[in-house]
């Protein structure tokens, strides 16, 4: 699915590979910033990291089947729901048995209005994030909160309550 | 008999020889185009780095002996050659799909895509690629070239090479070859 539009022109689309979490984990990379170092921390928990977003209502469609086809078949739990100036932010989670933990995180952004996303000269209709691993929530609410993505502050109080 | 069993003889060493031929290797393919104007190809060994072994430890020494080379290939996009862009384009991408490659990292925009590849494992790699295209200025292929790299002493190895002044080193002999 997102390696299909890898070369579509409408589509922007950045992943990271199990393989290379592996290599950065050898890396040891050392820091004296506790925030950077729990960054880190919290790269070496992931094992898959994918994002695409587009400004193609076609492609945009696309990716909402593949979500619902995905929940189903993987049997993904909706997290939460979040209405942020007009976009739609969905969570899917398949969840542990540790509540703040999670095996896969699916972020799926529809409806994005015009300079909600400060992406240079592109207007993202959709983003879709996949995250897989040994996920920390109360850590991913930073990482979306520092990519600029909506929803990043709701999820952080999510883990606040 | 004997001229069938020859007839055989052919059609099997075709077979192979197509089998070969179906898929270009990344050396193949730049062995082909160091002829070719349009692509610039620099080669540098990790010798070029101008350290004195002397002052390496045995670690540093082990790790900067288990990388080779770097290997830089690129098409500059000119008004002449822009028809030939998307073939080489094309040709590097298949390349690069192919399964011996992992990707480890991949960008994609409209202007620029990005890919970041392996071959051999994830603790010791044998060659790194780098391979990145703008639509409008042409594309470059890296190959960090090794003998089962130690990844992992990679930072060690940085900080060995900033400690020794290395990479002015390589700045002045690369502007020396070019």
């Amino acid at each position: 699915m997102f390696e299909k539009y890898e070369y579509d022109d409408s589509v922007s689309y950045f992943s990271i590979s199990p393989k290379m979490f592996q290599m950065l984990a050898k890396l040891s990379i050392e820091t004296n910033d506790p925030e950077a170092d729990k960054f880190i921390k919290l790269v070496e928990e992931i094992e898959s990291f994918k994002v695409i977003t587009t400004e193609s209502k076609g492609i945009a469609e696309d990716i909402q089947t593949w979500v619902d086809q995905h929940i189903k078949t993987q049997s993904l739990e909706e997290l939460m729901r979040v209405r942020d100036k007009g976009a739609h932010v969905n969570f899917y989670v398949k969840s542990t048995k540790n509540d703040d933990r999670v095996k896969k995180l699916l972020m799926f952004v529809t409806d994005i209005n015009e300079g909600q996303i400060d992406l240079g000269d592109r207007k993202p209709e959709t983003v879709l994030l996949y995250l897989s691993g040994d996920i920390d929530l109360t850590q991913i609410s930073k990482l979306v909160n520092e990519m600029n993505l909506p929803g990043g502050q709701q999820l952080g109080k999510l883990n606040e309550k | 008999m004997k001229s069938k069993m020859k007839k055989l003889l052919i059609f099997a060493v075709t077979l192979t020889f197509l089998g070969c031929s179906k898929t270009q290797s990344i050396q193949e393919y730049y062995v082909a185009k160091s002829e070719d104007p349009n692509f610039l190809v620099i080669d540098i060994p990790t010798s070029f780095l101008g350290i004195n072994n002397k002052v390496l430890s045995q670690e540093e020494q082990a790790a900067l002996d288990s990388f080779q080379k770097l290997n830089v290939l690129m098409f500059r996009k000119t008004a002449a050659n822009a028809t030939q862009f998307p073939e080489e384009l094309e040709a590097v991408r298949q390349i690069i799909n192919g399964e011996q490659f992992d990707p480890l990292v991949v960008v994609s925009d409209r202007q620029f895509s990005g890919k970041l590849l392996l071959e051999g494992s994830v603790e010791r790699p044998d060659e790194i690629v780098f391979f990145g295209s703008a639509t409008d200025d042409g594309f470059l292929l890296a190959r960090l070239i090794g003998n089962k790299m130690q990844v992992e002493k990679a930072v060690v190895l940085a900080k060995a090479l900033e400690r020794e002044g290395a990479l002015d080193n390589a700045v002045e002999a690369i502007g020396q070859m070019l």
